[in-house]
């Protein structure tokens, strides 16, 4: 047992003082003298010797004494504001407001918030914290602060179109002791959890959801929407497949339209390959936007639509030297993605090697004048390691598995940092001796060295919330600028909800919800040991021990207060 | 500032305050009355909780410590202190959170304190996130980092993201970490298969000289290295042969002198490498006769061979297949469908192509106009049959003074003669030479006959006579001229100067031009010109006078014949390319016994050749996006008798088969594992077909015991599925291309995503410096810490003060009562 409001032992010397006060108070009382005259003559004499009333007398009524004792204590405990200790297995409540994709349903999430806010008034202030989990996880309530500061911070707080970041608040109470032994988190809103993640919890972690989806949920979503290349091989042209799916209570939605920058694509162009998916072919790629909109009014609207970012493919500019080797004239020549230009270049190709470059050059070396097989300059933030192992991969490897003893066939790769990217090739790459340049990766090399120099971005087949950036093209070159990894310092981006992005690298890209997960909403109302589930919740504003005191003193004080008006009281 | 009660329903309780006044009796005492219906109105607020709400500007620390074992102890220590005494410095400012990583818990006065206490393990994204999470919304705050930045994982993204979102500044203050340490941070491998070479690369960070890296498979040494020198971070290559398993388990280790590593228990790293299957090769033969099985055991585990005769090709699906093996087969047996059919798949999908064998197939064996000939890199013969082969011709007629009179009539003659035979794809040019070296008619072809005959009728004698020039004049003409046969012709009288016409005229016939002299006029014989005919191969003629006339026979209509398959012992050379014959001894190949004798085509590559001839044995080349492979002798027959003890031969044939291979996938699997969850990513070639993809329950990979996964399409060419896995249990997936027939094999290791604690590679740490320029912070020093008595926070306006008034209307409670008491006990 703990006070809140005063130290302990202020509350057992105000006990004591309240008990002695009470003391002294109780011999005020006027006390009746009973004294026998035999006449009234008398009657002057006896009050003259035994007056009605006397300022203090001897402790009496220790009944009254007691139950004034326990009207004044109940009141004195009620202002120490007790609350009990670890003594049970619930010692600390979590509360976790979702207010992800899954809870989006506008009525939802006001009914979880709601709920949870009048959860919370049941719990002591220092045993509960509270969350609230969108694309990112935010404490709402710390340790010791008033339920009414939640209301004011989530006043303003609606849901947004992203998965919920309580997998990862699961998954963090295995990394650290953020909350006491025997803690329970509630969970608010209509999220899924995977027993798995339950199962991961500790022990003494009990978990209660209080979902707002009662019976089944009638609900369409698009939950994939990404492109790829041209099925037909025409390289400025894309495909784009989409997929729409149902929940059970709902019926396959077959009412939706698509748009591309504002123009609708007929439906006789829209192929249907399964159930559920549908197929686009031959589109530009043009960097268009592309929109495919559900024509229904269902339970969970941020689904309905998903945006998706066309690529634009432009040729990239390349200038030939009329002396460069032939097989690396073909292979641009041959190379869709490439045009070749007497100017205006972004790249160059050169027969030998030149100083001072001022676009990114690709340069046929005598092997005598480099030190190894393939130089690269690259510039600060290129990945190296992607760049030296694309180069294998596309056949060097095979030149480099022959005989280690053999100078012809060794390659070695060398990085220096630099302001211009360029690569410098040993034409002894080209001996016919090695035959690298007859081989099927040559061609492949060049395309994607040239990608490399004229620092081709990453084009990626979808963006969808919580889910990685796959590039479409990342084959296509040595090594792809892909947006937004600045922004996470390195690590994967991944979109946190529904939105458009933009970088330095990147105008826009559209990120779509794209999740089955919350489409096929479906909660079963998930406990971890349900023993724990009472929560000692029993109705709202009747979790402080506070206020049952309180209304035990007042029941009391009623109780005397007749006793006293019945005169069976002092 | 608001007012507000937490419980207004108690309220209510208010209502029954005026019975006081009533019951049980009616009260006479209204001094009494009134203070007991206070006391009650006082619970009855008190009941209602009321609180008071303003705003205030509280601010919010969150403190991470890295107390993890990549530090040592002294930096354990500073990272401590400067804790300490930035907890100190800003403790009167706000709240303060320390999250600590690892380490024993240190004692943090006036702070919440929170421990992640796996040592196996430090976190830095995990650290960030419950200190970012620390800070409540709407309260200004801000993060500091006290560590060397070497997160066990790079899952720091969306932590970022959200301090960058909330605008949350982060200072850094870089701790050092060990040093001296040197360990395997990172092992990766090329495409396997099974009895393949696979190249691993290793990363291994520190400085050192003299390591021994070893590659382990279940305590056998797969490959060792020794690097002279490592300059952190350093990577090594190693090669080690690939066991039949579907996934092999491989172990690096890096042995260093003691006193230059810091710490010797974390020099291993492992990882499971994905085995891809054997190669499929459909073998057709006529007459097998255990050939499959004797080439099986030669090439080895890393083929998986179908044997089938030649009938049977029509039913087969050659999409199964890697590579088509046809030995000696003769090409009556592949009907042109099946022809077709390999001819498409070779150029469209890829598919390699075997032939090897000699009579059956490159001899006598009916290859030549079958549709199926093109695409072999050796030219095959067909049957006899009369060809005329193109001539070059060179005359070199003397127009000297000498041969003035019938002399030079006598040599037009012959000229024109020598002309009239030539066909119009043959090539002719007319050196006259009378003191200087002159083309009477160039080089041309022998079309223009009429004007080859008025340019000879214009020559006239006239001049000296100098021969040797003209010689020279007339080998230049005709060595870039392209034609079967290559003669010079030359006509004079013999009055030549002396020169050294030996060296010259056998370097001509060395290039296969013959040269041939007429000497014209009386005499009969000239010791000069009949040498010179005899050095270059040709005839001596002598033509007196005009009934001697030459009628030359410069080429004859020839019989083709097809290859022959030749018999005997040859000796053989090598060429590399491209790491086809890689380790192979060139030097030591035995000879063969016996090969049919082609030749190669113009941009095949020739491998292996007979020796002093350019007959290949072994030549290749790509064919549109397959490739070609020829074998002119047979791989398992007596021809090849003496292979059999050849150690390198069976290493030579899997690798050119391995080579020839279909090495394309139809699809591409990537696993990217986030902590307790996979990604697993199939990118289909093949549009729109959906792979089927399972999940095996250990290294096995039985199929039998496997669980089907189902994925979406995400894009017309990618298929996906999230699995919820234990982070330290690996995962096994077979992706079954149901196109080719078989498994593509993929692994995640268990916490794959994670490094070991002391095993971080420093390139992919935390950038410190770059996180506190992100968000606005800045990088701190211990002395900077010193000092510092406050830090810039995010902006906030939702922090609050309420002050509770119900206490008080408690308090106020229980005096009015010792009040009321007072009173009605007051002596009056």
């Amino acid at each position: 047992m703990t006070f809140l409001t005063l130290p302990i032992l202020a509350v057992l010397a105000g006990l004591a003082a309240i008990g002695l006060g009470l003391f002294l108070l109780q011999q005020l009382r006027a006390r009746n003298t009973p004294v026998a005259v035999p006449t009234l003559m008398f009657w002057r004499a006896s009050v003259r010797e035994a007056p009605v009333r006397v300022f203090r007398d001897r402790f009496r009524h220790i009944w009254a004494y007691l139950l004034c004792l326990l009207i004044c204590s109940l009141i004195w405990l009620a202002f120490s504001d007790p609350a009990t200790d670890s003594d049970d297995q619930i010692s600390f409540h979590v509360l976790f407001l979702d207010g992800s994709a899954h809870t989006s349903n506008p009525d939802d999430f006001e009914v979880a918030k709601q709920e949870l806010l009048t959860d919370l008034r049941d719990f002591p202030e220092h045993k509960r914290e509270v969350f609230f989990g969108n694309a990112r996880t935010l404490k709402i309530l710390t340790t010791g602060e008033h339920y009414r500061i939640a209301e004011r911070r989530l006043q303003d707080v609606t849901p947004e179109g992203s998965v919920s970041s309580l997998g990862e608040f699961i998954r963090l109470f295995n990394a650290a002791d953020r909350f006491p032994q025997g803690t329970q988190l509630i969970v608010y809103g209509n999220v899924p959890v995977d027993e798995s993640l339950l199962l991961s919890l500790p022990e003494d972690v009990s978990f209660v959801q209080n979902s707002t989806q009662t019976g089944g949920v009638e609900n369409s979503g698009i939950t994939a929407l990404g492109w790829a290349d041209s099925s037909t091989g025409n390289w400025s042209l894309v495909d784009v497949s989409f997929q729409i799916e149902s929940t059970e209570d709902a019926l396959a939605s077959t009412d939706f339209s698509v748009v591309v920058d504002g123009q609708e694509i007929a439906g006789e162009d829209i192929q249907k390959i399964d159930e559920s998916s549908y197929l686009i072919q031959d589109l530009p790629a043009n960097g268009a936007v592309l929109t495919v909109r559900l024509g229904v009014n269902d339970s969970l609207p941020v689904d309905d639509e998903a945006r998706l970012q066309l690529p634009t493919k432009r040729p990239i500019r390349v200038k030939l030297d009329e002396a460069v080797n032939e097989a690396i004239a073909l292979a641009i020549q041959a190379d869709p993605g490439i045009e070749v230009v007497d100017s205006d270049e972004q790249v160059s190709v050169q027969a030998t090697a030149v100083a001072n470059l001022e676009v990114p050059s690709l340069q046929l070396v005598a092997s005598n004048d480099l030190e190894n097989s393939i130089e690269y300059t690259y510039q600060p933030g290129d990945d190296i390691e992607s760049i030296r192992q694309r180069t294998l991969d596309l056949g060097f490897d095979r030149i480099e598995s022959s005989s280690p003893g053999s100078s012809q066939v060794e390659i070695s790769v060398e990085f220096t940092e630099g302001q211009v990217r360029s690569i410098s090739f040993a034409d002894q790459l080209l001996d016919e001796m090695l035959g690298y340049q007859d081989s099927y990766a040559f061609p492949l090399y060049i395309a994607s060295a040239i990608r490399w120099l004229a620092d081709d971005q990453a084009q990626f087949s979808y963006a969808a919330v919580g889910r990685p950036l796959i590039a479409q093209n990342r084959l296509d070159s040595l090594s792809l600028s892909e947006p937004f990894t600045d922004q996470v310092l390195g690590a994967n981006f991944i979109p946190p909800r529904a939105e458009t992005l933009s970088d330095e690298l990147t105008d826009s890209l559209e990120v779509a919800l794209l999740s089955p997960k919350v489409t096929n909403q479906f909660i079963e109302q998930v406990e971890v040991d349900s023993e724990e589930q009472e929560t000692g919740v029993v109705f709202a504003g009747l979790g402080s021990i506070g206020l049952w005191l309180t209304l035990l003193a007042m029941a009391f004080l009623a109780f005397e207060w007749y006793l006293y008006r019945r005169r069976l009281m002092p | 500032m608001e007012f507000a009660f937490s419980t207004p329903a108690f309220g209510f309780l208010a209502l029954l305050i005026p019975l006081i006044w009533f019951l049980p009796a009616r009260s006479r005492d209204h001094w009494q009355s009134g203070l007991r219906s206070a006391i009650f109105l006082l619970l009855v607020l008190a009941l209602m909780r009321p609180v008071l709400l303003s705003s205030e500007q509280s601010k919010h620390f969150a403190v991470v410590l890295d107390q993890s074992a990549s530090l040592d102890a002294q930096e354990r220590v500073i990272a401590q202190q400067n804790t300490l005494e930035l907890v100190g410095n800003l403790g009167a400012s706000g709240d303060i959170t320390v999250v600590q990583v690892g380490g024993t818990p240190t004692e943090i006065p006036n702070s919440q304190y929170v421990h992640m206490s796996d040592d196996s393990r430090s976190s830095l994204s995990d650290a960030i996130e419950i200190a970012a999470q620390a800070i409540p919304m709407g309260v200004q705050g801000s993060v500091t980092v006290i560590s060397d930045g070497r997160s066990t994982d790079r899952h720091w993204g969306q932590s970022i993201l959200g301090l960058v979102e909330r605008n949350i500044p982060v200072y850094t203050l870089p701790l050092e970490a060990t040093a001296n340490d040197i360990y395997p941070t990172d092992l990766r491998a090329s495409t396997a298969r099974p009895n393949e070479n696979v190249d691993v690369e290793i990363d291994v960070v520190g400085i050192g000289n003299d390591l021994s890296v070893q590659l382990l498979h279940e305590e056998e040494v797969l490959a060792e290295t020794v690097v002279d020198a490592v300059a952190s971070p350093t990577t090594v290559a190693l090669t080690f042969k690939t066991p039949s398993k579907p996934f092999v388990s491989v172990t690096a280790t890096v042995t260093s002198n003691p006193n230059v590593d810091s710490d010797p228990t974390n020099n291993s790293f492992q990882r499971t490498i994905a085995v891809q299957p054997a190669f499929r090769v459909l073998y057709v033969r006529d007459q097998m006769e255990s050939a499959n099985e004797h080439l099986q055991a030669l090439i080895g585990a890393g083929f998986l061979i179908d044997a089938h005769n030649a009938e049977a090709m029509a039913s087969v699906n050659l999409k199964e297949y890697d590579v088509v093996w046809l030995d000696d087969v003769p090409a009556h047996l592949l009907s042109d469908a099946v022809q077709s059919s390999l001819i498409e798949s070779v150029m469209i999908d890829g598919l390699g192509l075997m032939v090897s064998g000699a009579k059956k197939s490159f001899s006598d064996g009916g290859y030549f106009g079958q549709q199926i000939e093109p695409i072999l890199p050796v030219k095959i013969q067909g049957k006899q049959d009369n060809i005329d082969p193109s001539v070059g011709l060179a005359i070199i007629l003397d127009t000297s003074g000498s041969m003035a009179g019938s002399r030079i009539e006598l040599a037009k003659h012959i000229a024109r003669i020598a002309v009239r035979r030539l066909q119009p794809h043959d090539r002719i040019g007319i050196v006259e030479f009378y003191g200087n070296k002159h083309w009477a008619v160039p080089m041309q072809p022998a079309s223009t006959k009429i004007e080859i005959d008025r340019a000879i009728g214009r020559m006239k004698a006239i001049g000296g006579t100098v021969l040797y020039p003209a010689i020279q004049e007339a080998y230049y003409g005709l060595k870039n001229v392209n034609t079967r046969f290559k003669h010079i012709v030359l006509i004079t009288d013999a009055g030549v100067e002396d020169s050294n016409y030996e060296a010259m005229v056998r370097q001509i016939s060395k290039d296969r031009i013959n040269v041939t002299s007429i000497l014209v006029g009386q005499g009969g014989h000239n010791l000069i010109m009949s040498n010179i005919a005899n050095w270059g191969q040709g005839r001596f003629y002598a033509v007196g006078n005009q009934f001697q006339l030459v009628d030359l026979i410069l080429k004859q209509p020839m019989l083709s014949s097809p290859p022959m398959f030749k018999e005997g012992e040859f000796q053989l050379q090598g060429r590399s390319m491209m790491g086809w014959l890689a380790d192979t001894e060139l030097d030591d190949v035995p000879p063969i016994g016996g090969y049919a004798e082609v030749e190669k085509r113009p941009d095949a590559f020739t491998l292996i050749e007979v020796e002093n001839t350019q007959h290949p044995l072994l030549a290749t080349w790509q064919y549109g996006l397959g490739r070609v492979t020829a074998l002119t002798t047979e791989p398992v027959g007596e021809s090849t008798g003496a292979w059999r003890d050849w150690t390198s031969y069976s290493e030579l044939l899997g690798r050119v088969t391995a080579f020839t291979s279909a090495t394309h996938q139809n699809y591409e699997v990537q696993l990217v594992r986030r902590n307790d969850q996979v990604d697993l990513i199939v990118s289909g070639a093949v549009q729109y077909e959906g792979p089927l993809v399972f999940r095996f329950e250990d290294h096995t990979a039985d199929p039998d015991t496997a669980q089907v996964l189902e994925l979406r399409q995400t894009a017309p060419n990618l298929f996906e599925t999230t699995l919820s896995i234990s982070n330290a249990e690996p995962l096994y997936i077979g992706v079954s291309d149901l196109i080719k027939n078989r498994w593509i094999y993929a692994v995640s290791d268990g916490s794959a995503d994670h490094s070991p604690e002391t095993q971080v590679n420093p390139d992919d740490a935390l950038p410190l410096v770059e996180l506190a320029a992100l968000t606005d912070g800045r990088s701190l020093t211990q002395s900077t810490i010193l000092g510092l008595q406050d830090l810039n926070v995010s902006p906030g306006e939702l922090s609050f003060v309420v002050t509770k008034l119900w206490p008080w209307l408690l308090l106020l409670a229980l005096l009015t009562y010792l009040s009321e008491l007072l009173y009605r006990r007051w002596p009056r």
